[in-house]
Parts: C-alpha cells; structure tokens; sequence
C-alpha cells in the first residue's frame, strides 16, 4: 500500500516537474526566438539607415564638388565614406541568412563604387553628375530601400511565426498538465476505491457489529493492508466468539 | 461492475498505442528527426504514464468480466481517440483542440476523413502516426489489449461478441485467443503483401507501408494531398482495388479459405452478395459515366470500379472528384456508402449481411402476405436465422437511417448545403471518409464548423462502435 501510494505519487511529481521543465524549455525558446526576430529588425534599421548616411554624405560631397563650391578634399572624404559604406554592405553579406534578398543591394553597391572608383579618371561637370552618377546613387538607394523592405517582410513572417511558437510553447504545458490533472483523478479514484472506501466500510461494519452485533463482512478489492487488517478484525471476531462460547 | 478493472485493460490498451508513437518517433528519427520527433516522444511519454498509472494500483490477479469486456472495449475506443489527439495538438500547424479530435477519431474509426488542407506539409513521422491510428483501429484496440494478456475462453467470448458484428458470428465461431490471431495473421500477411506489391508498382517504401496500412483497415488516410490520384498509376490502383475488395470481407472467412478448412469466399452467401454488388454497381456507374460523356469509356471503367470499390469498403481513397459526377453514380455510391461491406472486417455501415437480411425479409413478407399460413424462414448460408437476429438487424438499420437524418438536420441548421451535410454524415456513420459536395473525394472537412466536425466526429465514433455500442454508454443502469 506505502509503495503503491508512494509510486503513484512520485509520478505525479515527476509529471509536474516535466511539465515545469517543457515550460521553461518552450518559453526560453520563445523568449529567444522573439529577441531574435527584435534584434534582426533594430539591425535592419540601423544598417539601412548608416547606408542612407554614407550615400547621402557621399552624394552631397560630390554636389559640392560638381558645383564648384569645394574641390579640395572629395578624393579623401570619398574614400573614406566609401569604405564606410563597403564595411557596412560586407558586414550584410556575411551576416545576414540566405532568405534575405541581397542581390538588387550588392548589385546596385558593385555599380555605385565602380562609379566612385572612376571618378578620378573622368571629367566630373553636372552633365556626368546627371547622366552617369545619378542613375547609379538611384539605383543603390532603391537597394537600400528593398533591403529594409524585405528585411521588414522577413521581421512580419518572423512575428507570424512566433505566433504558432507561443501556441505550441502553451500547448506542451496544457497537455503536460492536463496529464497531471488525468493522474490526479486516477489518483484519487484508486485511493478511494482501494484505501478509503475500505477502510470507511471496516470502520462502518466493526461499529454496526458492536453496536447491534451485525455481522462483520466486508468486501475489500486489493490484497493488501487493509485486506489484512478486515482479516485480522475477523480472526478477532472469531476468537472473542470463542472465548465467549 | 468493476472500474478499476477495465482502466486497467483500458490502460494496455494505451500503453499499446505508446508503442506505436514511440515508432512513430523512430520514423522521424530515420528521416533526420523531423518537426514531429518531439510531439511523438511528448505524447509517447504521456500516454504511457496515462495508460501505466492503473498497473500501479490494480494487480495482475483480477480477470475480467463479460460485461466489462464490453466496457473495456468501448472505452478503450474512446481513450485512444483522447490520446491520439496529442501528437496532433502538440504539432500545431493546421490542428487545434477540434481538428487534432476530429484527425484522431478519424484515424481511429478508420475512416479517413480529414481537416488537412495541405497533408503533404506534415512531417512523415506524423504521416505514419496518421496510418497508425488506422492501424490500431482496424484492428481493434481491444483486440490489440487482449493480444498480450492471456484471457480465458469464457471471459473472451463476450469481447468476441461485442467486437464483431454479431451476424458474423455463424461463420467465425473460434475461441478468442484464435480470434486474435486470426486477424493479427490475416493483417500482417495482407499488409505486408500489398506493401511488396505497391513498391513493385512504383511508389516509395513510406507512401506503400502508409498506404497498406489504410487500405487494410479501410480507412483512407493518404500521403498525398491528391489521395491514389498523384500516382496516376493503373497499377497502383489495381493493386490498392483488388486489396480493398479484400479488406471487405470477413477475416475469418479470408482465413478458412486460404487455410481450405472451413467455407471458401465464393461459397458464402454474403460474400457473393458483397461482390455481385461491387460489379453490379461499377457496370452502373461506369455506363453513367459514359453515356455522359463524362469520361471516355476507358476511364470511365477505370474510374468507376476504383470509387465504387473505395465506397463500398469504407476506404475512401480518391483517383477522380467524385463529387462532380452525375446525380445517378452519386446516388449510386451513395448507397454503397450505407451497405458497405461484410461483417467480420474493418468496414463500417449497416454491412452487406444485415443488408442481405434486410432484402430476404422483405422477400419472406412477401411470401407470407400471398400464402398467410406458410411457415416462411429467412436463411442465409442454409443457417436459419433467428428472428430476434432479424429484429436486431431491421433495428439497427431503422436507426442508423434515423441517426443519418438527425445528424443531416444538424448539419443543415449550420447553413451546410444538403448534399454535403448528407453525404457528410453518411460517410461519417458509414466510417467512409469523402462524402460529395464540398467534401467530396478530393477536398476535405477543413471548412466545416467546429460544431459541425464534432458532430461528424461522434457519427464516426458511433458508426465505429456499431450504435449500441456506443448508446449504451450513456446508459447508467449498465455500468452498475
């Protein structure tokens, strides 16, 4: 009966434990999944918008330069933001998964700093400025733009995603528990069936023979304790008999 | 009546379905530990410890009882259904609480109705755990349970009685332990032969054990979205048809004929009846079909015998759309779908016998209505039938109907067309699977109402369990 009891118990913890376990399992895999998908997004933003910087600056340094209003350091602040905006695409192509599109941004980036690179060797007046450059800057803030775009995209199936996540993160734990609760039930029947019910019967029938001699009989289902104790109660009963006779 | 007895026996009888998760969990090993490797280990685990608690506190000492064999059985039913639902559940995707139910009492009943809308997006450990439920179920959860636990004859007889139809008894009168084996050899041998042959034919060792474990239940869960259409393979459907018409027929029938003891197939009039059916209404269906000019006569042919056939052994596997065929071959297999094959099976419906029957009482009135002092028995395989037998089997089939158009009127107040809220329900209670309409043979149940799957689940549950079976639960008196 203790082993039984015992056992029946120890399950119980055990499930509940599991079932602690599976919920902290699936929640820190939520928690890291939606951190994830938060830092992909704030990277996103922060890497599209630096690029934004470094081709507007770049942009603007060549107006000057075009315009005749500076002409003395476009060569080196050139160079420098264009190495600033080099880092910034490599840093993109080795950081970011397959999934996301980086061919329209490389290739528009490939074409932009061929222009840059050129600059040295070609007359730069506002009809180069229109009709070479401008194309190209274009084309690479519409890289920038797609990139940031379908990054976002990739943020919004992400976000759907970690929907069905949270679902399955509460659904382990629903399932874990609602076995427990099972168990519980089960638990709480045996006991019933096998232990109290018995005993509450035993209590019932010694008192209903001590009170007006009704015979003790009682009907106890498991071979166990209790059974012996009805025995036991029943050799008593014998032997006061008869002492009595 | 004992309760902790039957959890008990109910309780092998999850531990068992434990078994077939944990395989389930080896198949998704094999293929790389796909998405369903953890909600199979989980429901593995749990199911194991739902169906092992009652070993804790009830001994091996107490032998079951007749009537809580018959509880046993009907529970179990039920149970597995429950469990069956937390491979589904834990998975996600398209299953919440009423669709994984839905899935799982499909599987179980064998019959193959489903709420996938893309079934080839499941993993293929939760493909097999789909084919498995068809599996168990065919086979008999209670006959699995008491597979493994040597019972005596008398305490078998009842389980016997409760599990096969009880018109099946004149002709499969063995002791219970030869019962188990008869089907668990009549099954084994049937699977692994049409595995061989659907390999040989063309499709992948998965797609040909998934499908095997279908066709033999007659359930219907199919790896593909399309069903037997995918392959469009003759061969495929021919061996998947001849295997179908087989799982139709008695197993112990099937079995005394191959092992020449007792009467061969062609012999019993049942049956006979079961197969002049099956060529009866494909000749039917297929002239339909043709002067219709909806299919050439080839395929006309080719369509009709594999749909009739799917119809008839409640297998409701798919080479054509069914559901957009004329209204004769619909009523046609229709009809099918409530006769369905023999008892002794795996099929649901009212079954070829008490169909049989039906038609020799009606012929028997007749006789007594032209000569009223002639003594006129129904008999079928020269065996006189009890009349309380007849009564049994003009009231089943008087309140199947009655549960048909019950279920169809429930249906229909949920704004379901009539043609797919009958057919629905029929296939449903028929253990079938695709009905017509917009569950025809190549669409699914998904956009049904929750209320409505439930309702569809409690008919599959109640074909499964023969009606009374499953009414009598509800019958308090009986349980004490």
């Amino acid at each position: 009966m203790k082993k039984r009891i015992k056992l029946g118990f120890l399950l119980l913890a055990g499930l509940l434990i599991l079932s602690g376990i599976i919920c902290y399992f699936e929640l820190a895999r939520l928690n890291n999944s939606t951190q994830q998908v938060v830092d992909f997004g704030a990277r996103s933003v922060t890497l599209s918008n630096n690029m934004l910087n470094d081709i507007a600056a770049l942009d603007n340094a060549i107006v000057k330069y075009v315009s005749g209003k500076d002409s003395s350091s476009l060569s080196q602040q050139t160079r420098q933001l264009s190495k600033a905006l080099d880092k910034t695409v490599a840093d993109i192509k080795a950081k970011y998964p397959k999934n996301v599109p980086l061919d329209m941004l490389m290739q528009a980036h490939f074409d932009y700093q061929k222009i840059i690179t050129q600059m040295d060797s070609v007359r730069m007046d506002t009809s180069w400025y229109f009709n070479t450059y401008k194309a190209k800057y274009a084309e690479l803030e519409n890289g920038v733009k797609n990139f940031l775009t379908s990054t976002q995209n990739l943020v919004v199936n992400e976000v759907n995603s970690l929907k069905n996540n949270a679902y399955r993160a509460i659904m382990y734990g629903i399932v874990t528990i609602a076995t427990a609760v099972i168990v519980i039930f089960l638990m709480l029947f045996f006991i019933n069936v096998f232990y109290i019910k018995p005993i509450v019967d035993i209590s019932k029938a010694l008192k209903n023979y001590l009170a007006m001699r009704v015979p003790f009989d009682v009907d106890v289902a498991a071979k166990d304790e209790v059974f012996m104790l009805k025995e036991y109660i029943e050799q008593l009963i014998i032997r006061i008999k008869s002492k009595k006779g | 009546m004992r309760v902790y007895v039957i959890l008990r026996y109910v309780g092998t009888g999850l531990l068992l379905n434990a078994v077939f998760m944990l395989l389930s969990v080896c198949v998704s090993w094999y293929y790389g530990k796909d998405s369903g490797f953890y909600p199979l280990l989980l429901s593995s685990i749990f199911t194991a410890i739902i169906g092992g608690f009652p070993f804790i506190f009830v001994s091996s000492e107490y032998s079951i009882r007749n009537k809580e064999s018959f509880a046993v059985m009907v529970w179990s039913w039920i149970a597995a259904c429950l469990v069956g639902i937390f491979p589904y559940l834990l998975w996600g995707g398209e299953f919440n609480l009423i669709n994984s139910l839905f899935e799982s009492v499909s599987g179980y009943t064998t019959t193959g109705n489903t709420i996938l809308q893309d079934v080839e997006r499941l993993p293929k450990s939760l493909l097999f755990w789909r084919s498995c439920t068809h599996l168990i179920g065919g086979a008999g959860i209670v006959l699995f349970s008491l597979a493994i636990i040597p019972l005596a004859g008398r305490n078998a007889s009842l389980s016997k009685n409760t599990e096969l139809s009880p018109l099946a008894r004149d002709n499969f009168n063995y002791r219970m332990q030869k019962t188990i084996r008869i089907v668990l050899v009549v099954y084994v041998v049937l699977i692994s032969l049409e595995t061989i042959l659907l390999r040989i034919v063309g499709m992948n060792w998965f797609d040909a054990v998934n499908h095997s474990f279908s066709t033999i239940a007659t359930g219907g869960f199919s790896t593909k979205n399309l069903s037997i259409a995918y392959y469009n393979n003759i061969w495929i459907e021919l061996v998947i048809t001849i295997f179908m018409i087989i799982s139709g027929i008695h197993f112990g029938l099937l079995f005394s004929s191959i092992s020449s003891k007792r009467n061969n197939l062609f012999r019993s009039e049942v049956s006979r009846f079961y197969l002049f059916t099956i060529i009866i209404a494909s000749i039917l269906v297929t002239l339909n079909l043709w002067s219709t000019h909806t299919y050439s006569f080839y395929e006309s042919i080719r369509y009709s015998i594999f749909q009739v056939v799917a119809c008839i052994s409640t297998s409701g596997f798919a080479t054509a759309d069914s559901s957009i065929w004329p209204p004769f071959s619909i009523l046609v297999l229709l009809f099918l779908m409530f006769q369905c094959a023999c008892a002794g099976s795996t099929t649901g419906g009212l079954k070829s016998d008490r169909v049989l029957l039906l038609f020799k009482t009606f012929k028997a009135h007749i006789l007594r209505l032209q000569h009223p002092n002639a003594i006129v028995r129904i008999k079928m395989n020269n065996i006189t039938i009890p009349n309380d037998m007849v009564y049994a089997a003009l009231i089943f089939i008087a309140l199947y109907i009655v549960i048909s158009v019950i279920g169809t009127l429930i249906l229909s107040s949920m704004g379901i067309d009539l043609m797919t809220s009958f057919s629905a329900i029929t296939a449903s209670l028929g253990n079938v699977g695709p009905g017509f309409g917009s569950v025809g043979s190549l669409s699914n149940y998904a956009h049904l109402p929750d209320t409505a799957k439930v309702v569809c689940s409690l008919a599959m549950l109640m074909g499964r369990l023969e009606l009374f079976g499953f009414l009598q639960i509800f019958i308090i008196k009986n349980w004490r």
